[in-house]
């Protein structure tokens, strides 16, 4: 019994610090150019096959293989937000609101299909980040992997929060997201911190997809339950708070978990989108409240 | 048309500024000389914020030409006008939210670490009002510190001009009494200042010269013994 | 529109194209293809309606697809009855879906509502797949083909003529829920949200309309494929279908319905043509969608459109009754100890004051004195903290600002917002009795030569007039109009003071914001000055002037310098 809802709380916490790291990614293009990346769940299992690929490059029998793979992945991942920037937020700079939205749509389809036609449907397998091996706590059986993951997330939002809360550039990051005319008034390149938010969101998503692939799997119609559930951690969080959309996703997942093991996932995912659609008709701006100004 | 400017503080030569085939403003020609106050008077919607917008380039301008320090910002973009040596304090402040004062300091001022740490506490030494909030989000500042802030902002990177819209909004005298201090200690120290202004009487207090903006169009530019007392002035400034 | 505007000849001509090459290829495949290309042009028609018209980004039209699918099949299977009511079904549900999504949905900003219809998406297809009722995974089989009688529609020509027959049917529909100067009004609301509801216009009906009618067509579509193909799957209300309805909407250009059409002949077809590609169509798809989103973001319609630009309306006579003045009584506006504050500001502290009908009041101030607010509330987009405003003497205090102009008032903007594509005439009938009302409104306004033009080729101070012209034809018997001479130039301003001093001789009360007593002092029988919130002075324009506390206010306060 113990030993179940031990396994079963490490499960949530390890989903929540993955799943708080999609929607950190998310909330961060938000911040900054207020627009929805609709393909950020594509990212993520992007990162994920990145993560597959990269393995296989390796040689069979390395310890920590995750770990070892986790930097080329952030590098990849970096370099595609910086792409996904220049074909779908930057031409689109000056046109309203919901193109931004419609051309995210397209970038997530081409990525999912794009990946299906590359390489296939089938469900692939990431490395561990660790290994395979299980620790014994008193009793209680605790995956590697599990708690490597927790670590590995928990070093990764840490290291975003350090950046954001005191480096300079990530000062000029905020205040860019705050209002970026008078930020541009000061002297702060807001181009570039533009650039830079998509390309951390996305590093950020793809290690989320690479610390997901050894349990979960990674099949190319992931994205989208993920964006879905990022999107709905914004909401809840308050739209355009970081850490707000963190602790909502955060929240999701162990309402996920928990549900999950009690009832099943389908009833997980049904009282997710019903509690959703309660919140948008009573409380749509979340529990804390709004901050950025609106794009769609 | 002028070449170069005459000197390095702030010229503007014919700035016009249309929206949607309405002229807002100008053509306007103003110069405001380092180490000056030059105030901007004139109602609400007279022009006063159109003018900051131009100069600083958020504004497109529809015809002219503007110089900052002998150098030609006309097609300059934002980030450039400001490392040039501009310096702005916009209407309602205008402070980023969720950053404490320091923090706001840290983003606009230039350099290193060390150098910004140094300019970070000359301004908390001019500015003492800010210095005992020094960790404090902007917004839970009151309006005064609000403004000095703004204010601090503003020059923390020894701009060669700096523009002050309506800094003394929403304050209670005594505090005004600070802001319009702190702007003659600046162009005390050199820098050219642009202070648009409704609350005339203090602003005549500190400037070196008077502007009357009415409906867009530049009325008067007086030097401001000549203003202070003079009934075209007065009439001028009630727009009638 | 009166006659048929050349865009829609290049439409039946290459409708015309499109029938020819199906006879020529004439094998099963194509006429399966070209009925498929029907289908979703059903529902794309549908979809313009909220995507385009409402400008409302909703993810749910393939959901709404499904639903009308499931509805049909289950019917026709589980109850037995004939295939023409499973259409009737596929029709009524989804509308009934969308009216009651529309409701809480429809006043949230665009991310919500792209959240919320995305989120009900899901909902729909985690029931397809897990409800027993549904067949689960594998969906239903066996439905059984639509009939005539006896006669089964099945596939080939008879399923063709029968879907393209309701392509026709739903343009008409789709037509004649934009008649009538709808089409107008949705755009008014969609692009000048607070114009709209100065002028009496409700969205709350049009959002139910839309996304009822919107629902009513994807379900139809819906139906059609699942009798068309005698099976239905989860998938059909998978994102799939919803991404192909989005992407031919873009494509066609948002808000057409014509457009529609032309998108799904263009995108339905695509993984034949790209049949070197295989599974990889819907890459295409997605780099087509990104291409037409980027580089033509107004589509095929939007592309037509600049090349064939719509033929002005008829222009009825100006009505004799114009000008002699309206029948229509003034009404004194009155507002009685207003108090507003947001946040911690306070930005009325109890201001009163009145404008009796056939008089221009002016109402002036410093920045940040109210004046706006003022305005806002008594145009109802704001509600007071304490306080009465009342016009003609009727408490307007809980009515929404749509219904104070059915009582009479009416609103000019600072920066009037007209929707795009619109012609003077229509943009000033919008909120008319009809159309020559509001040939007469923009006669009193001096613009009834320019009413066959199109909005965008006014200036400003025309612009303002045009504000000016569609308030006046709601026929108010007040009007407040917020800095009405910014920007304009001396004989400009002359003239438009012209026309306030005739309209409040008309017996209209005018409240005029202004800053500056040089517009005001020749025009107001009273002005009214604010400061901080409180009203400092009133009275004519010369006592304002003079008043020692004004010039204060205007000079500098007080003797503290």
């Amino acid at each position: 019994m113990i030993e179940a809802a031990a396994q079963l709380a490490v499960n949530a916490v390890a989903l929540g610090a993955v799943y708080a790291l999609v929607a950190l990614g998310f909330v961060l293009v938000i911040g900054a150019v207020g627009a929805v990346n609709f393909a950020h769940g594509e990212l993520v299992m992007l990162g994920g096959m990145v993560g597959v690929g990269a393995t296989m490059l390796l040689p069979a029998d390395l310890p920590v293989p995750g770990l070892l793979v986790l930097p080329a992945v952030l590098a990849v991942m970096a370099a595609v937000g910086l792409a996904v920037a220049g074909i779908a937020y930057a031409p689109l700079r000056r046109a309203p609101p919901t193109a931004v939205f419609i051309a995210t749509i397209a970038v997530g389809l081409i990525i999912q299909h794009g990946v299906t036609v590359g390489i296939g449907p089938e469900p692939r397998r990431g490395p561990p980040l660790v290994d395979s091996g299980v620790l014994d706590l008193a009793g209680v059986g605790l995956a590697h992997q599990q708690l490597a993951t927790i670590a590995t997330a928990a070093a990764l939002i840490f290291a975003v929060h350090f950046l954001l809360q005191h480096t300079r550039f990530g000062r000029r990051l905020r205040a860019a997201a705050q209002d970026p005319e008078m930020a541009r008034a000061v002297g702060i390149p807001v181009r570039l911190t533009i650039a830079v938010s998509f390309a951390l969101a996305a590093a950020l998503a793809g290690a989320a997809g690479l610390l997901l692939s050894n349990q979960y799997l990674v099949t190319p119609t992931d994205g989208g339950a993920l964006m879905l559930k990022a999107y709905i951690a914004t909401v809840i969080g308050g739209w355009g708070r970081i850490w707000g959309a963190a602790l909502g996703a955060f929240a999701i997942a162990v309402f996920e978990t928990l549900v999950a093991a009690t009832a099943s996932y389908l009833v997980a995912e049904a009282l997710l989108y019903l509690g959703v659609l309660a919140v948008l008709a009573v409380r749509p701006q979340g529990l804390f409240g709004e901050t950025t100004g609106r794009r769609a | 048309m002028t070449e170069t400017a005459p000197h390095r503080g702030l010229v503007l030569e014919d700035v016009e500024v249309r929206v949607a085939g309405a002229t807002l403003l100008g053509p306007v020609s103003l110069s405001v000389e380092p180490g000056t106050v030059v105030a901007v008077l004139g109602a609400n919607g007279a022009g006063k914020s159109t003018l900051m917008h131009a100069i600083v380039g958020t504004a497109g301008v529809a015809r002219g030409r503007i110089w900052l320090g002998q150098v030609e910002i006309s097609d300059r973009p934002v980030e450039r006008r400001a490392r040039q040596g501009l310096g702005w304090a916009p209407e309602g402040r205008r402070l980023f939210p969720g950053l404490t004062v320091e923090e706001t300091l840290d983003v606009a001022a230039p350099g290193g670490a060390a150098e910004r740490a140094r300019r970070i506490d000359a301004m908390l030494e001019r500015f003492p009002i800010l210095a005992e909030k020094r960790s404090e989000t902007a917004w839970r500042l009151s309006g005064g510190q609000q403004q000095m802030l703004a204010i601090a902002r503003a020059v923390i990177a020894d701009p060669l001009a700096v523009l002050l819209d309506e800094p003394s909004l929403g304050l209670a005298p005594v505090v005004r009494d600070q802001v319009f201090a702190a702007a003659r200690g600046l162009a005390d120290a050199g820098t050219a200042i642009l202070l648009a202004e409704q609350d005339v009487p203090r602003a005549l207090a500190v400037a070196d010269r008077v502007v009357v903006l009415a409906r867009g169009r530049l009325v008067l530019d007086w030097p401001t013994q000549v203003a202070v007392g003079n009934p075209d002035f007065e009439r001028a400034l009630i727009g009638a | 529109m009166i006659g048929p505007d050349r865009r829609n000849l290049v439409y039946l001509a290459a409708a015309a194209v499109g029938l020819g090459g199906v006879v020529a290829l004439g094998d099963t495949y194509a006429l399966r293809v070209a009925t498929l290309v029907g289908i979703y042009a059903i529902a794309a028609i549908g979809y313009q309606l909220v995507f385009g018209r409402l400008g409302l980004l909703s993810l749910a039209q393939g959901a709404l697809f499904g639903i009308g699918a499931y509805a049909s099949a289950l019917l026709t299977l589980s109850l037995g009855l004939p295939a023409p009511l499973g259409l009737v079904a596929a029709v009524l549900v989804p509308a009934a879906v969308g009216a009651a999504v529309a409701l809480p949905i429809a006043r949230l900003d665009s991310h919500y509502v792209a959240l919320a219809t995305l989120g009900l998406a899901q909902l729909a297809l985690l029931a397809a797949t897990n409800l027993e009722l549904t067949g689960g995974a594998n969906g239903l089989y066996g439905v059984p083909p639509l009939a005539v009688g006896p006669v089964e529609i099945a596939g080939g020509w008879p399923m063709l003529v029968l879907v393209w027959a309701l392509v026709g049917l739903c343009l008409l529909v789709s037509r004649a829920v934009l008649a009538g100067g709808r089409a107008a009004r949705f755009a008014t609301l969609r692009d000048a949200p607070h114009a709209a509801l100065t002028l009496g216009l409700n969205p709350v009906p049009a959002r139910l309309a839309l996304f009822a009618v919107a629902g009513a067509l994807g379900g139809l579509a819906g139906g059609l494929q699942v009798h068309g193909i005698g099976v239905v799957s989860p998938s059909v209300t998978g994102f799939e279908v919803m991404v192909t309805i989005l992407a031919i909407a873009v494509v066609g250009g948002r808000g057409s319905a014509p457009g529609a059409v032309a998108g799904a002949a263009l995108l339905i077809p695509l993984p034949e043509v790209l049949r070197f590609l295989e599974g990889s169509y819907l890459v295409a798809y997605g780099v087509l969608l990104l291409a037409a989103i980027v580089l033509m973001p107004r589509g095929l319609d939007g592309w037509l459109r600049d090349r064939f630009p719509r033929r002005p309306p008829a222009v009825p006579a100006v009505p004799a009754a114009a000008s002699a003045p309206p029948r229509r009584r003034g009404k004194a506006l009155a507002v009685d100890g207003l108090r507003k504050r947001f946040g911690g500001v306070t930005a009325l502290d109890g201001v009163s004051f009145a404008v009796p009908a056939g008089t221009v009041a002016g109402l002036i101030g410093a920045n940040g004195s109210g004046k706006t607010t003022v305005l806002n509330l008594i145009s109802g987009l704001e509600t007071p903290d304490a306080g009465q405003i009342r016009l003609g003497g009727v408490p307007l205090a809980d009515r929404p600002a749509h219904h104070r102009t059915e009582l009479g008032l009416g609103r000019g903007f600072q920066h009037p917002e007209f929707p795009e594509g619109l012609f003077v005439l229509e943009a000033a009938a919008v909120a008319a009795r009809d159309r020559s009302g509001a040939v007469a409104a923009l006669d009193r306004v001096g613009l009834a030569e320019r009413a066959g033009e199109p909005v965008a080729a006014l200036g400003a101070a025309e612009l303002r007039r045009l504000d000016l012209a569609r308030a006046l034809a709601t026929e108010p018997g007040a009007l407040i109009l917020d800095e009405p001479a910014a920007g304009l130039t001396s004989e400009e301003r002359a003239a438009l003071a012209a026309l306030l001093r005739r309209l409040a001789d008309q017996g209209l009360a005018v409240l005029v914001v202004d800053h500056g007593m040089d517009f005001l002092l020749p025009l107001a029988d009273r002005i009214v000055c604010l400061d901080a919130g409180r009203v400092l002075a009133a009275g004519t324009p010369d006592e304002v002037r003079r008043n020692p506390a004004v010039v204060a206010a205007y000079l500098g306060e007080g003797a503290t310098a």
